[in-house]
């Protein structure tokens, strides 16, 4: 079976990379007897050489220390607070109203002491991260039960 | 180079340009010691990110410049690809040679500069040709020059100058596949690893480049009188 020209110029890249491969000598027969792949083969060489010549800028001296540079101007940044301290404020409002949910059903029984304890947690908390978005974040933190589950498990203590 | 046979006479009668002379340096080492600075790297020793740095900047700097075309701009590409690297530290895992992993970033953030660099420039001469003359069109602006009649004799400079614009004018993967051929110690499997695709798919992507090369360029290339062969020619 003879080989395409177009076939032959794919091939040709393994024979050009040294590859051994079933074939390559028929591939190697057809560019030897084909005018048009001849000519082809010799303008990409021309077109090899070009780039070749064309050489590509290496590094300055002083680009790693640049790249040092950027590097610690990242890290000097302030760091963006993750989700995750959210979901410690989230809780800790959640034991708060689940706290006072239960104090008011029983008229007043919890000590309230510990119902301003877990208010003033929570609102050192929502104060450090400065969110505005506190109250919508209460039931949605990936991993946390949701507000109306602690609700529920408090009324189901209380009766 | 490694591993490259030395071409075999096709009986060209067109001079062959020195191509062992080409660039891109000696990256192969069976230990994949990217790999390993990488996971030294992950464990906290900050010096091994500048053993990465000092080993590979000159390989991602040439990338670069032969992916882009251009000189300017290089520096910030090659600084955004270690940024990268750093940022991934934790994330590294070495399936796949440090070099194929660095490569792909490479070729990924030239692809994504030059598709942001295009629609700026459109952009702008949008902006200017609706402002002017409403008779000029952006397709005369951008027109092939590869239809322009040859001058001749074409200096090389200008030749190299039409070639960088014909390698701009290639499909990004076409261009990407052109890139790294370049660089002789990668075969053409690790090219489609790093470009994630089939060998199959390379050797297409490169034959299609070339011949468009030869098309754009032949009139240039070749010595005044001879015939420019057709690319899709049978013997």
């Amino acid at each position: 079976m003879t080989l395409s020209c177009e076939e032959a110029r794919r091939e040709w890249l393994r024979v050009e990379r040294g590859e051994e491969f079933a074939g390559r000598e028929r591939v190697e027969q057809h560019v030897r007897t084909c005018a048009a792949c001849r000519e082809a083969r010799a303008l990409d060489a021309e077109i090899d050489g070009l780039l070749a010549a064309d050489a590509a800028p290496s590094a300055a001296p002083e680009f790693s220390a640049r790249v040092r540079a950027a590097l610690a101007g990242e890290r000097g940044q302030p760091v963006r607070p993750s989700a995750r301290p959210w979901r410690l404020v989230a809780a800790a409002a959640a034991a708060v109203l689940a706290t006072a949910t239960i104090y008011f059903a029983r008229g007043g029984t919890v000590d309230d002491e510990d119902v301003v304890a877990h208010l003033d947690v929570a609102e050192e908390l929502a104060l450090e991260h400065e969110d505005e978005t506190f109250a919508l974040e209460l039931g949605g933190a990936d991993g946390d039960l949701p507000l109306s589950t602690l609700l529920r498990a408090a009324r189901a203590e209380e009766f | 180079m490694s591993g490259a046979k030395p071409e075999p006479d096709g009986g060209g009668s067109v001079e062959r340009a020195p191509l062992r002379s080409m660039e891109p340096r000696k990256l192969d080492d069976p230990d994949d010691p990217g790999a390993v600075w990488m996971l030294e790297l992950q464990r906290g020793d900050e010096s091994a990110f500048e053993r990465i740095l000092q080993t590979y900047q000159h390989v991602v700097h040439g990338i670069a410049y032969r992916y882009t075309g251009r000189r300017e701009g290089v520096e910030d590409l090659a600084q955004e690809v270690f940024l990268r690297i750093y940022r991934a530290r934790t994330r590294y895992r070495p399936e796949a040679k440090f070099r194929t992993w660095l490569f792909r970033i490479v070729i990924n953030l030239c692809i994504n500069e030059t598709k942001s660099r295009r629609l700026r420039r459109a952009a702008s001469l949008d902006a200017d040709l609706s402002a002017g003359d409403g008779e000029l069109r952006l397709r005369d602006l951008v027109a092939d020059a590869s239809t322009e009649a040859p001058s001749a004799p074409v200096e090389r400079a200008e030749v190299a100058r039409r070639l960088r614009e014909a390698l701009a004018e290639l499909a990004p993967n076409q261009r990407s596949a052109m890139t790294l051929y370049q660089y002789r110690e990668l075969s053409l499997a690790e090219i489609a690893e790093i470009l994630g695709t089939t060998d199959k798919a390379v050797k297409s992507l490169l034959a299609r480049a070339r011949e468009s090369l030869r098309d754009k360029l032949g009139p240039y290339l070749r010595r005044a009188g001879e015939p420019i062969p057709s690319p899709g020619g049978r013997a």
